[in-house]
């Protein structure tokens, strides 16, 4: 049971490692195609939606560390 | 297997469903079919997180429930016994005439033979309904707390996985552990409690086969299964209603 505990919180945390990284390089594809000189909206409105993506994304990731981590040390206490 | 291990791992589970929502939040791939699944997965973990932080809530409101229902689990699993005690009687007592009637000569050949035989095996498929229905009491009086474990920890599983069973699991143990000890209650209600009817001395045949046997029909198949086929349709419900999609009882209950 350990080990199955240990595996799921050692992938939880690998995701959300990937996931920081994730936004960081959504956030900067995001900007490159919103900011390219491509006279083509689709193209910027794309970037746009990976910047609100991503920023959505980083929110939810602060967030779900906090109340994670939260839950996991008031479980803790008991 | 401990009940607050299967917890400790639905809360990971949980973590992992919602960090896997805000990764594919993240991906900068405009392909909708890849991107719908991130707030998905983010609002299935808050909800596993809720759940197995209610657990302990959920089991005191099903414990409150019985207790304004006036449930009380050791009469329930006494009268089923004592329901199984009085078929096996009518059984001997069958059986006893049976062997009398062909232990004479040519006493195969008696027009009462047919009908015995009969009876004897419609007590038998009484004895093992009434069997069956120990087996599902033992089970859900016994394991409530883990199959509501379980059900929460299949409700975990990212990407919808154990959503449907876990949510079947979830109203099975609530609603059967609530229902299940109310059904002399319920066969009182329409007074066809076996052990409550006043069935005249069966000692003759024509006593067992026009009161003794219809009123153990009555009594041990048609309405505890119109009862468990009530409790059916409400733990479908309930596994719907948690589970948000297409429910269905965890174990078959339709044993006729």
């Amino acid at each position: 049971m350990a080990g199955v505990e240990s595996f799921i919180q050692q992938l939880t945390t690998q995701v959300t490692e990937i996931s920081w990284s994730v936004f960081i390089l959504a956030w900067a594809i995001g900007w490159a195609l919103r900011g390219s000189p491509i006279p083509i909206f689709k193209v910027k409105r794309t970037g746009q939606d990976f910047i609100e993506d991503a920023i959505m994304a980083a929110f939810w990731l602060a967030l779900g560390t906090t109340v994670f981590a939260l839950i996991s040390y008031i479980a803790g206490q008991f | 297997m401990n009940v607050f291990e299967i917890l400790a791992i639905s809360q990971d589970l949980a973590g992992l469903t919602y960090f896997l929502g805000t990764l594919l939040m993240a991906v900068p791939i405009p392909v909708y079919g890849v991107k719908k699944w991130g707030p998905r997965l983010v609002i299935d973990g808050i909800y596993s997180s809720v759940l197995v932080n209610l657990y302990e809530t959920l089991i005191a409101i099903i414990a409150q429930l019985g207790s304004y229902l006036g449930i009380n689990w050791s009469y329930y699993m006494n009268w089923l016994y004592q329901l199984l005690t009085g078929e096996l009687q009518v059984y001997t007592l069958l059986r006893t005439l049976y062997t009398t009637i062909t232990s004479f000569p040519y006493g195969g050949i008696n027009p009462i033979v047919g009908p015995l035989s009969l009876f004897l095996s419609m007590i038998s498929g009484f004895m093992s309904i009434t069997g069956t229905l120990i087996v599902i009491s033992q089970l859900v009086y016994n394991y409530v707390g883990l199959i509501l474990a379980l059900g929460i920890l299949l409700i975990s599983i990212p990407f919808r996985v154990g959503r449907s069973i876990g949510g079947s699991f979830i109203g099975f143990s609530i609603v059967f552990y609530i229902g299940l000890p109310l059904l002399p209650s319920f066969l009182s209600a329409f007074n066809v409690n076996v052990l409550q009817n006043t069935v005249n001395s069966a000692d003759n045949l024509t006593v067992l086969a026009t009161q003794v046997i219809p009123a153990y029909i009555e009594g041990t198949i048609l309405m505890p299964l119109v009862y468990i086929g009530i409790l059916t349709s409400l733990s479908i419900g309930i596994g719907s209603a948690i589970s948000g999609s297409y429910s269905r009882l965890p174990i078959p209950v339709d044993f006729l």
